[in-house]
């Protein structure tokens, strides 16, 4: 049983998740729009270049997402994408490189559990928290 | 690189980790609380708030998730993401969906679709919404 993270966009998921693919070196494993899937019949026409679901290979982990459909769109709360990284130079070039154009909530620095823990908000609006702990 | 949901449960943290042991065998590794907090600042948590989880790191099959209590005001909210659930067996998705629905609400009920024998969406009783599927 495994369990992944699943991100609602307005409309942005595509940039959303290349972006998170170049900042994070992932690898993009799918990328379906609404009209390319059984769905596309119930779309409305400008909605069908929208994406139904995005899946991004990160190490060995997912990170998946879609568009909602505009009236069901809420912003994230609650949650944030927490993500752990070995080497503190990675983590202060993930910070960074996921930080463009975004709003930094707490700047990348040591604490009492790590080597290096920083928070902030995309510009998409997803909320992540950049962890490297201390060996041992 | 791990990628991990990181969920604030504002005061129910602990309530929420019995909930998901119960629900989908959880195994509660880590809990720290704010009393033991070896760097506490002030204003960060409201009077009476020292028994509240600061940080709780738990495993759920083959996936640790993290947690906190956050601002422990007694009302979380979780929009714009869920979690997807992967089980391993049709019969697995059954019960797990159903574990998590009580006291929550069924979004939508498991059944087949396009791209899983089974998929289902329910909002747990803390209102995280959860996308139940079979792996392909």
């Amino acid at each position: 049983m495994q369990i992944n993270p699943y991100l609602s966009f307005n409309g942005k998921c595509e940039a959303a998740f290349k972006f998170y693919e170049k900042a994070l070196h992932g690898k993009m494993i799918m990328m379906m729009r609404y009209g390319e899937s059984p769905a596309a019949a119930q779309t409305s026409p400008d909605s069908r270049d929208k994406i139904i679901h995005a899946r991004l290979a990160i190490g060995d982990a997912l990170l998946m997402g879609s568009d909602a459909p505009p009236q069901m769109y809420e912003p994230m709360q609650g949650v944030s994408v927490s993500l752990s990284v070995e080497e503190p130079g990675e983590a202060d070039r993930v910070f960074a490189a996921l930080a463009e154009n975004g709003t930094v909530r707490m700047p990348i620095q040591e604490t009492f559990w790590a080597l290096r823990f920083g928070m902030l908000t995309d510009q998409f609006g997803t909320a992540w928290m950049i962890n490297c702990e201390r060996p041992g | 690189m791990d990628v991990q949901p990181y969920l604030f449960f504002d005061g129910r943290c602990e309530e929420a980790l019995e909930f998901y042991k119960k629900t989908l065998g959880a195994e509660v590794k880590a809990l720290l609380r704010f009393k033991d907090n070896p760097e506490p600042q002030p204003g960060m948590t409201p009077p009476g708030a020292e028994n509240k989880v600061m940080h709780a790191n738990f495993r759920i099959g083959d996936t640790d998730l993290l947690a906190s209590d956050g601002r422990c005001l007694g009302q979380p909210k979780f929009q714009g993401f869920s979690l997807s659930l992967w089980a391993k067996t049709e019969a697995e998705a059954d019960k797990k969906f159903a574990a998590l629905a009580d006291g929550g609400q069924v979004q939508m009920p498991l059944a087949k679709t396009f791209f899983s024998p089974r998929f289902g969406m329910v909002a747990d009783k803390f209102g995280i919404g959860w996308m139940v599927l079979v792996s392909q």
